[in-house]
């Protein structure tokens, strides 16, 4: 049985982003701030946030806001949700909202209602429920869902959701465990959860789980770290995590840490990034792993930021 | 950028595929071999017993499954957006690695297994081939000894990178071997050719590049490497100044080339299409090359909708094949099915789309995709009728797969999808009992018709004294026969499904003796939802 490595992931992804001349660095320049969020947040999960120096983050998430509201992957580059969803989140856990024009920024979000209550990620109007969870998400923190009409949102949402209990990305897309989480957190946040069916959610959904311990994110598929996430948070939301074997899902999770350079890959030994080393100790720490602080799991931020933020403590 | 060794899994030598002057191994040991790695792929891909791996493997398959994994598991093939099949398919991976052996890397990873990098290099006959021909797959590997040092190599269209693992960088393969003509020759168009910098050529004179801006005190300072960074500057320059001509055309699609994943240059592209009224069936063309190697690139895929919609019904029979393509690769492709169901609602073509489920679920019975495309187009055609007229043909199908393999969730979650609003007709269908019955006397596995079963009984399901007998002889003897039906058949799950113990246990608590009522949350009633 091992055990987190926190000061070698801590380590890992304070170096990762010092990294020079690297192929990955290159293409994940577009989504730089997506990067800073799952780096910081997990650096935040291991009590390892003070290792960075917050004005210089704050000072280049705020570059990477757009005139329309929004912000981009990186400083120069379009205004999207996702990335939108990145900055609010970044700053809520350095206590930094404030720093924004934040009716500025919830205007932009709003605007990206379609009229069917779903929403897009830019002007572009790709139309996903991924979005619809970063939007009401963003809004919440920003305590501004008035803006939008959470109603048809709410509506959008269950228009995608299928038979087997799960939802997908648009009305009659496949279950897919990623879609799921977005979904029920979006309904969560909204106090809308009584509109999932949470018995047949919480079954297919504890079906994920596979011999290795692992979770899938769809049938007939294999496991991968970030489905930890995924398919955990969801069922915690849907209070049937205790379906689960958890004891194997840690062994998993800790299975798949590079044990010499840190960092949590997809799968035991496979090369490791800051995406799946987030969702790796997020995921432990939904499953209440000792020494690490709890995480929300529809604001996926600490528990002290979302109550700081949504309550004032 | 690290990546581990699969120390664990024993290099595997092909007789005929070593080099003349290694060593060579026994009949025994290969055979070995072939055992340990058979091994290592049921544990890693978790492949239950479902999977047909317990048949003999022939060698070739597994030959190639070895190598899959000796090269550091389905990175190379995930990166080519595929990996998904490889549970099920034998003919998919064959395919897919067919040409991913190298007689190079195998002799490196056994003979060489301790030499230096640059040993190594020099060893290898043709490194640049070897190199591209990755590349081609995946266009960024990595690789390494198990000595101290770790290397890694990345793959940038025309150059290639290798690093140690303090990332200083070793090796240049541009400065020292050129590409030979073979793998120019197959390239594409505007990437064939050896790229000339854009300070170089005469009609970008005039554009004074725009460096990226990190601030002052980068958070995430990052140094690009050469080619994309000298693009990337000229696209700010035109990107600020807004430029829509011919040229902005040009250095997007060199820059989507070099990161198909940056956002901001798909829309720019997008604004100069517009303002040049491209013929967009030649776009079209454009994206069928980049969507090759990376079709799970959310960009690709808005673009392609976006395309779409510009062309209207036109478009219909192009995505639906284009879509065909890119399931004969990774047939559970998330955003492929998302643009194809998007296609037939928006723009129609639904006339084969029943047929071509059947074919993709002859291929692979256990895709869940083609699954829920089938009820897709049950439920949302407008030539089939809808649900009712459907429902028995359907069921009859349905069954037949269960028989065939009733561990398969999928058809079990369509079964009793065909019957949503339903639950009633559902507990009358002598279909229904008849392959419920088939399966739990069979000696395949019962979890799913057991689970099915539950629900029955709760909703008055009356089982036959057949259902009755298969039962007790299921049962544990641990169990009092005395207990009820329903009891004893959660009973039978908890020992079926160990993973899942609490869930049956939940199950069996709010499970009532008498079958006429269920406590539990209306577990089939709730189908109503969609």
């Amino acid at each position: 049985m091992g055990e987190l490595l926190v000061e070698k992931h801590a380590e890992y992804i304070i170096t990762v982003e010092k990294r020079k001349d690297d192929f990955e660095s290159v293409v994940m320049e577009h989504l730089r701030l997506n990067g800073a969020y799952w780096g910081l947040t997990t650096l935040d999960i291991m009590g390892k946030l003070g290792a960075v120096e917050q004005d210089e983050v704050i000072s280049w998430v705020m570059q990477c806001q757009h005139e329309s509201g929004g912000f981009g992957g990186n400083i120069g580059h379009d205004p999207h949700l996702l990335y939108t969803l990145s900055a609010i989140q970044v700053l809520a856990l350095f206590d930094k909202l404030h720093v924004l024009d934040i009716d500025k920024v919830s205007n932009y979000i709003a605007g990206l209602q379609n009229e069917d209550g779903s929403f897009s990620g830019d002007v572009w109007g790709e139309v996903d429920t991924r979005f619809s969870y970063i939007s009401i998400l963003s809004l919440a923190l920003l305590h501004r869902l008035d803006k939008i009409d959470v109603g048809k949102a709410v509506k959008y949402i269950i228009s995608c959701k299928n038979v087997d209990g799960g939802f997908g990305c648009t009305p009659g897309a496949e279950s897919h465990a990623g879609q799921i989480f977005c979904c029920v957190a979006a309904l969560a946040i909204t106090g809308s959860l009584h509109h999932v069916d949470k018995d047949l959610l919480g079954w297919w959904l504890c079906e994920r789980q596979v011999k290795s311990g692992g979770l899938n994110g769809r049938p007939e598929k294999l496991p991968d770290v970030c489905y930890s996430w995924w398919v955990l948070s969801s069922l915690i939301m849907i209070d049937r995590v205790h379906w689960i074997d958890k004891g194997k899902l840690v062994q998993f999770i800790l299975d798949c840490q590079d044990k010499e350079n840190g960092g949590i890959s997809d799968r035991p030994d496979d090369a490791v990034d800051v995406f799946h080393t987030y969702f790796g100790v997020a995921g432990l720490s939904l499953l209440e792993y000792p020494g690490i602080k709890p995480i929300d799991p529809a604001y996926a931020l600490p528990v002290d930021v979302v109550n700081r933020v949504m309550l004032g403590r | 950028m690290s990546k581990k060794t699969r120390g664990d899994i024993i290099p595997l030598l092909h007789k005929t595929k070593i080099r003349p002057n290694s060593p060579s191994l026994g009949d025994c040991k290969v055979k070995k071999m072939f055992a340990t790695t058979d091994e290592k792929i049921r544990e890693y891909f978790d492949i239950r017993d479902q999977i047909p791996f317990v048949e003999p493997i022939h060698d070739s398959l597994l030959e190639n499954l070895s190598n899959y994994l000796k090269f550091g598991g389905d990175s190379i093939l995930r990166l080519k957006g595929s990996s998904n099949l490889l549970e099920n398919s034998y003919a998919y991976v064959e395919k897919s690695l067919r040409g991913v052996i190298d007689d190079a890397w195998l002799y490196h990873k056994s003979v060489k297994f301790d030499t230096d990098f640059m040993e190594l290099m020099t060893s290898l006959t043709s490194p640049v081939e070897y190199f591209s021909d990755r590349a081609k797959l995946g266009r960024h590997i990595s690789f390494h000894t198990s000595s101290k040092r770790e290397y890694c190599c990345a793959h940038t269209r025309k150059k290639i990178f290798y690093w140690d693992d303090d990332d200083h960088m070793l090796y240049k393969a541009k400065s020292s071997i050129e590409l030979p003509p073979a793998a120019i020759q197959m390239d594409s168009d505007e990437e064939s050719r050896t790229r000339i910098p854009f300070k170089e050529r005469p009609d970008w004179a005039d554009v004074k590049p725009v460096p990226q801006d990190d601030g002052p005190c980068p958070v995430v300072p990052i140094a690009y490497t050469e080619d994309f960074s000298e693009t990337m500057d000229y696209f700010r320059a035109i990107y600020l100044a807004n430029e829509r001509s011919p040229r902005s055309l040009q250095l997007t699609a060199e820059a989507i080339q070099l990161n198909p994943g940056n956002y901001t240059v798909w829309q720019f592209r997008r604004v100069v299409l517009e303002a040049l009224a491209v013929d967009l069936h030649e776009e079209l063309k454009f994206v069928d090359r980049i969507a090759g190697d990376n079709s799970k690139n959310y960009q690709i895929w808005h673009h392609r909708r976006w395309l779409a919609e510009k062309l209207g019904a036109n478009a219909v029979t192009n995505e639906l094949e284009f879509t065909k393509k890119i399931f004969s690769q990774d047939a559970k492709n998330y955003h492929a099915w998302s643009h194809r169901q998007w296609v037939l609602q928006a723009l129609g073509g639904w006339e084969d789309e029943l047929a071509y489920c059947q074919q993709l679920l002859e291929d692979d019975i256990y895709n869940n995709s083609a699954w829920n495309q089938r009820y897709f187009v049950v439920t949302r055609s407008p030539l089939l009728g809808g649900l009712a007229a459907m429902r028995e043909s359907e069921v009859n199908y349905t069954v037949q797969a269960i028989r065939a393999s009733p561990e398969n969730e999928s058809p079990w979650r369509y079964l009793r999808g065909l019957y949503k609003n339903d639950t009633q007709s559902l507990v009358e269908d002598s279909q229904a009992a008849s392959i419920l019955l088939d399966v739990l006397t069979s000696k395949n596995s019962h979890v799913h018709a057991l689970s099915l079963l539950l629900d029955l009984l709760c909703h008055g399901f009356e089982p036959s004294q057949e259902l009755r007998s298969a039962i007790d002889v299921l049962t544990p003897q641990s169990c009092s026969p005395d207990l009820a039906l329903t009891k004893r058949i959660s009973s039978i799950l908890e020992h079926a499904d160990p993973t899942r113990v609490k869930y049956w246990n939940w199950r069996k608590s709010t499970t009532p003796v008498q079958s006429a009522q269920c406590q539990n949350t209306d577990r089939l009633a709730n189908f109503s939802m969609q």
